[in-house]
């Protein structure tokens, strides 16, 4: 196939994800043409890039492009037209977030190509309760999703707010996120040595947060679980937050106050790859999410999770398998889950070893996969025939 | 089989009060089915998963009324916690917040004022069970619906988990993106003669001259069409009105302000009461309906009807060692109130 992806924020979470795909198509054959916008993308991604030059089947082009609209749009859309008329025809135009659709989809308004569009979390998610620009971008991302055939959505959560905002059901295709598995494993001399510089004691479990400290990820409801844990029982743990945030004051203020200070070590915002094999639990607890890549790389890492019930959990974290599920704000069950695995490292062992396995459904190939088998499936023309949606496949 | 349905209406509608317990005790209900006329909103984070979209394309009331009733078993225990329900199903647990719209009908367009007191009493002699928000409603339940008072089983509500003392460098920033300076009251709650703005603003007028500088912000959406909207029009100098505050920033304002100003005419519960206790801002309510029950001694309580009573319950906030006691008090109060409890009640009394 011959495949033009086109991305306009191609920094962080979509540019991994548009540089795994296509490094994806290039593996399995496919020709891929890359058109980006170098204005917002950022140093990691232009590496990938490079990188991609090597192989044979790749094409880049660069095509810069506002955040907002804008005039140059109209100059955008011409330059897109005529590469698509140049260096086409294309099977397929895969669309990367908001920008990228709108420009992609009104571009090609009158070519005869099949186009897929990827929100990567719907701009209307973001935004306040009733605001008007929520109706209005939701109107609009409703009447545009006639001009692709597809949309592409990484979680149920967008899934179902889609179809709030009106886009047909026909149109959605969910595929999550996949992420790089490779991560090495920490040598056990390197986990103490990261243990021993948090402070985490040879008899202590280590539970570990990463995410912003904002109030979307509600890091209050984990301190104070872990402040109805020590209540409870004078439970051995240490709780590691990597993360920075608006929150971030207030949360060292209430930890204070619920006194468990001298039990949390706080990493700030780094890299936090490298670092969760040294961890023992992962935590989290959102109150909303699109599709936590930070579940998945700590299942991955082998570790056990609690997490609340928000978008995508309960597609990677199976309750009782790999982890537990708590409601939104569920202090008490995020602490009683905590303790159990607190309690009883045989568990914390078999649940690691459920989340290795689980993470296996998250891989870069799963996702590249399913991609190709919607490009195939939407080149062959059949729309309406495919009632039956990709599934993720799952542990019992 | 133990399992239950949860009439989910309140999901496709904007967060209100009646919202906020619904979210805030469904969240906590572990058996239950949740049946909605269309996709939870985004702001039920947690249930958008769990709820099942039945009923054709009947929505509102219409849906409330007949898809709802034919889309679960007859036996099935039903609970509405947003103050209205099928009246289809007799096996059916229904949350009554007030009795607003019978007790205080002027606070309500005429026409939902009609027609609630239409529905509701025949809707509370026929569900198995209500859920009330405090003793106070029960009485007023019991009394003028004509329910036996055994029917009747009060669930308090609480402060939502991000009311917690908020560090003064988050307060800072919020009282910047504001344009607040120097320290300040907060009065809270839409814009509506029950929440009794008039008479509040004029016993500020009177302390201001005490209360070095403080000035007076109030934070609610205007009303639907409500003659006291128009006071709004002329505030006095040092009063400002904000509309769109979220949840954080509410949090922020609570934790910063050196009270919270709720002289209400009529209240079911108050949650306000518990959202500032909970931020650790000292509290002047009502002595009368339900806030006395929920403030308990903890507050500064005044005759809502009288301004001379308002200014000087404001007074005895201004006094800092005063304000610091009833801060302790109120924190520790607001902590004996949990959402968990809540909805442990409710689900005794939809399983029993």
């Amino acid at each position: 196939m011959k495949i033009l992806e086109l991305v306009e924020s191609a920094a962080a979470g979509v540019g991994r994800h548009v540089v795994d795909l296509t490094a994806g198509l290039i593996a399995r054959g496919h020709q891929v043409h890359l058109v980006y916008s170098e204005a917002r993308s950022d140093r990691t991604f232009a590496g990938d890039v490079e990188r991609l030059q090597e192989q044979s089947g790749f094409h880049s082009f660069q095509l810069s492009m506002r955040q907002w609209p804008s005039k140059s749009d109209v100059r955008v859309i011409r330059n897109l037209r005529q590469y698509v008329r140049s260096d086409g025809p294309f099977d397929m135009v895969h669309c990367h977030s908001t920008k990228a659709g709108l420009v992609g989809r009104l571009a090609l308004l009158g070519h005869d190509v099949k186009r897929l569009y990827t929100p990567h979390a719907l701009f209307t998610m973001q935004l306040a309760n009733v605001s008007i620009t929520k109706w209005a971008v939701a109107i609009l991302e409703a009447s545009l999703s006639r001009l692709c055939d597809r949309i592409i959505v990484v979680s149920r959560e967008e899934h179902s707010h889609a179809l709030e905002i009106g886009i047909p059901a026909a149109k959605l295709s969910l595929i999550p996120n996949g992420i790089c598995l490779d991560q090495p494993r920490l040598s056990a001399s390197a986990r103490t040595a990261l243990r021993r510089k948090w402070g985490v004691r040879d008899t202590e479990v280590c539970i570990g947060f990463v995410g912003r400290l904002a109030s979307q990820k509600s890091p209050q409801t984990l301190l104070r679980s872990v402040a109805a844990l020590l209540q409870r029982t004078a439970a051995p743990v240490r709780l590691v937050m990597i993360g920075d945030g608006p929150l971030e004051s207030s949360m060292r203020q209430l930890a204070a106050e619920l006194s468990i200070d001298e039990r949390i070590t706080w990493l700030g915002a780094c890299d936090a790859r490298p670092l969760m094999g040294a961890f023992d639990v992962f935590a989290l607890s959102s109150e909303s999410e699109g599709h936590s890549i930070a579940v998945l790389e700590a299942m991955a890492q082998g570790l056990p999770v609690v997490a609340t019930r928000v978008g995508g959990i309960s597609e990677t974290v199976q309750h009782g398998v790999n982890g537990f599920i708590a409601p939104i704000r569920g202090v008490h069950e995020i602490a009683a889950a905590l303790e159990t695995l607190v309690h009883d490292p045989a568990l914390r062992e078999r649940m690691g070893q459920a989340s290795r396995t689980l993470s296996q459904n998250f891989s870069l190939d799963r996702m590249v996969d399913q991609t190709v088998a919607l490009y195939e499936q939407v080149i062959s023309g059949g729309n309406a025939a495919i009632a039956s949606d990709l599934k993720v496949p799952v542990l019992r | 089989m133990n399992g239950y349905c949860v009439n989910a209406r309140f999901v496709t509608r904007p967060f209100t009060g009646v919202q906020r317990y619904s979210y805030e005790v469904s969240l906590r209900l572990r058996n239950a089915t949740f049946i909605a006329p269309r996709p939870a909103l985004k702001e039920y984070g947690g249930l958008q998963d769990r709820v099942i979209v039945a009923g054709g394309r009947l929505n509102g009331h219409p849906w409330e009324q007949i898809a709802l009733p034919w889309a679960i078993p007859q036996r099935t225990p039903l609970f509405s916690p947003a103050g209205c329900g099928p009246m289809a199903h007799t096996n059916q647990v229904l949350t009554i917040h007030d009795l607003g719209p019978l007790d205080a009908p002027e606070s309500y367009s005429r026409g939902f004022a009609l027609w609630y007191s239409q529905l509701v009493p025949a809707l509370a002699r026929k569900t198995r069970k209500i859920v009330t928000v405090s003793e106070y409603c029960r009485r007023r339940i019991v009394e003028s619906l004509r329910v036996p008072e055994s029917k009747v089983i009060v669930a308090g509500e609480a402060a939502s988990a991000f009311f917690f003392r908020r560090s003064d460098a988050e307060i800072q920033r919020v009282k910047e993106r504001f344009r607040i300076s120097g320290s300040y009251f907060l009065a809270v709650g839409a814009i509506s003669p029950r929440k009794n703005l008039t008479r509040l603003l004029e016993a500020w007028s009177k302390v201001i001259r005490d209360l070095d500088g403080a000035s007076l912000v109030i934070v609610g959406k205007e009303g639907l069409r409500f003659a006291s909207s128009s006071i709004l029009k002329t505030l006095p100098y040092g009063v400002m009105h904000l509309t769109s505050v979220d949840d954080d920033e509410l949090a922020c304002l609570y934790s910063g302000a050196r009270g919270l100003l709720y002289p209400s005419l009529y209240e079911g519960f108050g949650l306000p009461i518990l959202e500032a206790m909970a931020s650790g801002c000292p509290v002047l309510t009502s002595n009368c309906t339900a806030m006395p029950e929920v403030a308990g001694k903890a507050a500064v309580l005044v005759d809502p009807l009288s301004v001379a009573c308002i200014a000087d319950g404001i007074r005895m906030l201004a006094d800092e060692v005063r304000a610091r006691d009833l801060s302790q008090q109120g924190y520790k109060r607001s902590q004996g109130f949990s959402w968990e409890r809540t909805a442990e009640i409710v689900e005794n009394a939809i399983l029993n």
